[in-house]
């Protein structure tokens, strides 16, 4: 097993538009496979290249589990098709739960830590960020193959109980608070920055309506990055009319 | 020359290899413009530097999700090529101040778009890897072990040319900005970090901010 989550890191490694993750998930129980069958190992290999896609650390549950199933086909317990009706049912679901979990709810709180350690010009941003981040992550790596092995298909209502998409809710909870708070400290650092008092608080009110500016322009198809070039674009028109006007005068 | 040569190349290794984990291997988010961004510019002993860049370009691209089969931007490329840009032009005559970095910030934005496309072509090229493995399955891992290579190749070349282009480019117009331009560069340097804020906001808001900013339990 030690060698299958070696493997699974590596399960993007050749990720295509065809089937997605299917060489990662082939390359990642190679090994396993290679041990259960010593004869046939092509054959039962040749299941695993079909598509397959999921997120990448919601893959340890599935591949634990599979690794289970594939002992019980050998055993003769089990018919081979059941693996990939296995796969298909959950991969899906996983990939679901994984995006809203780490790519839309940890990824964004770690960053917004990080950026605000950041913001006191601390070298420690990078490290907390990728503590924050890598203690779920790698938590759902290891124990996740570990479980999925141990349980096999009954990893499901497992992964069910653990009632992620809560736990997603609370973290972005959580965000919604840090962005409070980095608005905060950020207007505190412009005012020491540029020179001017950061107690006003009607002052302090435009920039949350500047904040609420972007997001309904982000909110309307306009993209960070293109919201950065109308932002520069507006700039340079109001210093450039301000120039005229003080050179005019 | 020689020196902006060996700066490039170094930048190009360094980056390749942490770009790897945007995608292609372990995904512990290294690749992230928070870390490259500090990385690359240790790597030159201008930490600080490299972490400012990380720092805005981490908020401009904190909303963006790899979903499914979709590519975003490049954020990591932009992030290692802004990095090893600023440290470059920090250790030049002119020397790196904030202006210089959001001028940096707004010019690999579309290098982020180009990298974006050589990825999307980089994945197209790996579907050749699949149809191999339907000749040869028992080489599968092999054939999986190739794919890091065919995703590192091409983002060392463009993190190497990206980054001597922008240095040569960022010192040679940096004396001819403007007061006008400056003092606007300087202004979207402060807006950078609201733009993060409102993808933030707008990433994670639902009925949910009500009650946390509006006292209902």
């Amino acid at each position: 097993m030690l060698r299958v989550f070696f493997n699974s890191l590596f399960l993007q490694a050749a990720w295509n538009f065809d089937r997605m993750q299917n060489l990662g998930f082939a390359a990642s129980i190679a090994p396993a496979l290679k041990k259960i069958y010593r004869e046939g190992f092509a054959s039962a290999l040749k299941r695993h290249t079909e598509f397959f896609n999921t997120h990448p650390y919601m893959a340890a549950p599935i591949l634990g589990a599979v690794v289970r199933l594939e002992e019980e086909v050998k055993d003769g317990r089990r018919d081979a098709s059941t693996i990939s009706s296995f796969k298909k049912a959950t991969m899906g679901p996983y990939g679901a739960i994984g995006d809203n979990l780490f790519w839309g709810s940890i990824k964004p709180f770690a960053a917004m830590v990080g950026v605000m350690i950041a913001l006191t010009g601390s070298l420690w941003a990078p490290i907390v960020f990728l503590i924050i981040f890598n203690i779920p992550h790698l938590w759902m790596r290891v124990y996740g193959l570990s479980m999925g092995y141990r349980l096999g298909e009954e990893v499901v209502g497992y992964i069910k109980a653990l009632d992620l998409p809560w736990w997603g809710r609370r973290v972005r909870d959580l965000t919604l608070i840090m962005v409070g708070t980095f608005l905060a400290l950020y207007w505190w650092r412009m005012g020491n920055l540029i020179g001017f008092d950061s107690a006003n608080l009607p002052v302090a009110f435009v920039l949350i309506v500047i904040v609420m500016w972007i997001a309904w322009l982000l909110r309307h198809g306009f993209s960070a990055s293109l919201t950065i070039y109308l932002v520069c674009a507006l700039l340079l028109l109001f210093n450039t009319g301000y120039w005229l006007l003080t050179t005019g005068s | 020359m020689d020196t902006l040569l060996w700066h490039s190349f170094l930048v190009a290794l360094a980056g390749g290899v942490l770009a790897l984990d945007r995608t292609a291997v372990f995904q512990i988010m290294v690749s992230r413009p928070i870390v490259t961004g500090p990385i690359i510019g240790l790597l030159f002993e201008r930490p600080e530097a490299g972490l400012m860049v990380g720092f805005l370009l981490e908020l401009l691209w904190i909303g963006e999700l790899p979903v499914g089969g979709s590519i975003p931007a490049h954020e990591t490329a932009a992030a290692i090529i802004a990095a090893g840009v600023a440290v470059g032009v920090e250790k030049g005559p002119g020397g790196l101040n904030r202006e210089l970095i959001a001028f940096i910030v707004l010019l690999v934005i579309p290098v982020a778009m180009v990298c974006q496309w050589v990825d999307k072509a980089i994945r197209d090229f790996n579907s050749r890897l699949d149809r191999l493995t339907e000749r040869y399955v028992s080489r599968v891992g092999m054939y999986n072990l190739m794919g890091v290579i065919v995703f590192l190749l091409p983002n060392m070349l463009l993190f190497f040319v990206f980054t001597f282009l922008g240095i040569i480019g960022v010192s040679y117009t940096a004396p001819y900005l403007t007061g006008v331009v400056r003092s606007a560069l300087l202004g979207v340097f402060f807006f950078i970090p609201l733009i993060g804020i409102a993808v933030v906001f707008n990433t994670a808001r639902d009925k949910r901010t009500v009650r946390i900013y509006g006292g209902q339990g």
